[in-house]
């Protein structure tokens, strides 16, 4: 009887197991589109536009940069600042020591083969978590999945609501690499004064050890106030993973603030980073 | 999209039952049954950009492919008891086959980026049932 279970059993993990695969699927080739990243800092050198086309969703090629474009940007006072190409990658920096102002509206015009572009974004108060630390929960934790967690508390200051992005650093490297990493949250359910304390992050304990902070390891939260349609493109950005399958949404495209192509041109503020060494 | 008309996900132009039984001895009956739909109507993005390192999938067409098409044998013997006289209930046995050739039957396909290569993108098909399925009946009628 006992080996009859063995048996089921086995057959029913062979058939849960053999349920997915990596197929090639023929998708049409439709015609490119210019797609913009751009980015208004309010720390020196970190401002950029990076514009390129759409490329086939499978193709393995790299995105065809665009390199001869005119690109600016103007402020909600006047100045305009132009944004020239750095190299052969795309990637537009501005001339001068441009950094970006709390509070000011910023709009980035591109010019290309005919084509015109243009963009809105305005830049919101800096937000700086007053405390953040990584903790470690094993399998018997009542509250917390095994793995380590990144939990910071941000206090809202003012009545408007706050918009937030988190990008995170294990000894300086980034974390981000898919859509589903994106940390993207709001202080909507807030009153002012009142401190929020988000989880932020998660490495679960199964995840290689590359892949997860180690005993030593210095955690790095950098909060980026964003807007509200910043918050909202990310949001819908961080969902993509989940579109279509089983249980999955309608996959629907993410909107767009770039009138006449695709893209995201957003004016962010960035706080101080927090730092956190892991312990245990 | 756009005020475009497009599929349902339920629209299937195609669809074929075929069903049959031979009856090999007095007591012992085989059966099959083939069925085939052609697929669903779904949505995938032809193209795509990066933001921040993100690829951002854009999607021209709701519902503008179509899963493979589906189809499966399913096949049974049934081995009916010996009769006795005054006995006041019947028997049988069945063994079965569902999806006798396991052919992966696409439920869906979704799109990802690569795990280990997250500039790559890549289809993933998710079958139900991705394998044939044997299984013993014993009917007892009264």
């Amino acid at each position: 009887m006992k080996n009859l279970y063995i048996i089921l059993m086995s057959a029913f993990v062979v058939l849960l197991s053999s349920c997915t695969k990596v197929v090639d699927l023929k998708l049409d080739d439709p015609e490119s589109k210019i797609a913009v990243d751009g980015l208004i800092s309010n720390r020196v050198g970190e401002s950029f536009v990076k514009l390129a086309y759409t490329k086939g969703y499978l193709s393995s090629d790299a995105p065809e940069a665009i390199v001869d474009a005119q690109v600016s940007v103007r402020d909600s006072d006047g100045n305009l600042t132009i944004f020239t190409a750095s190299d052969n990658d795309g990637l537009y920096l501005p001339s001068t020591d441009f950094v970006g102002e709390v509070g000011k509206t910023y709009t980035l015009d591109v010019e290309y083969e005919g084509e015109s572009l243009s963009a809105e974004s305005t830049m919101n108060d800096t937000v700086t978590g007053s405390n953040v630390n990584v903790i470690k929960a094993d399998i018997t934790d009542p509250y917390f999945e095994a793995g380590y967690h990144l939990l910071a508390t941000i206090k809202k200051y003012k009545e408007e609501d706050s918009f937030y992005k988190g990008e995170i650093f294990i000894n300086g490297v980034k974390q981000m690499t898919t859509a589903s990493d994106i940390v993207a949250f709001n202080d909507r359910m807030f009153e002012a004064g009142e401190e929020l304390e988000a989880r932020l992050y998660f490495w679960a304990e199964t995840s290689e050890d590359d892949e997860k902070p180690q005993m030593g390891d210095v955690v790095t939260l950098q909060l980026i106030s964003i807007s509200e349609e910043t918050y909202e493109y990310l949001s819908a950005l961080s969902e993509t993973p989940m579109q279509g399958g089983l249980f999955g949404k309608t996959p629907a495209n993410v909107p767009s603030n770039i009138e006449g192509g695709l893209g995201w041109f957003q004016a962010s503020s960035f706080g101080n980073p927090k730092h956190s060494m892991v312990m245990e | 999209m756009k005020g475009k008309a497009y599929s349902p996900t339920q629209d299937r132009p195609h669809a074929i039952n075929i069903v049959s039984s031979y009856q090999i001895k007095p007591r012992l009956q085989f059966g099959a049954a083939w069925t085939y739909s052609s697929g669903a109507p779904i949505s995938l993005p032809t193209s795509s950009y990066e933001f921040d390192g993100v690829v951002v999938p854009v999607y021209d067409e709701k519902n503008g492919y179509r899963l493979p098409d589906s189809h499966r044998l399913d096949v049974s013997l049934t081995l009916d008891g010996k009769k006795k006289p005054g006995r006041k209930w019947e028997y049988s046995y069945n063994f079965s086959i569902y999806n006798l050739y396991a052919r992966q039957n696409p439920f869906s396909i979704q799109v990802r980026q690569n795990a280990d290569n997250p500039r790559q993108t890549e289809a993933v098909q998710t079958s139900l049932v991705g394998t044939m399925i044997p299984a013993i009946t014993l009917n007892i009628k009264f």
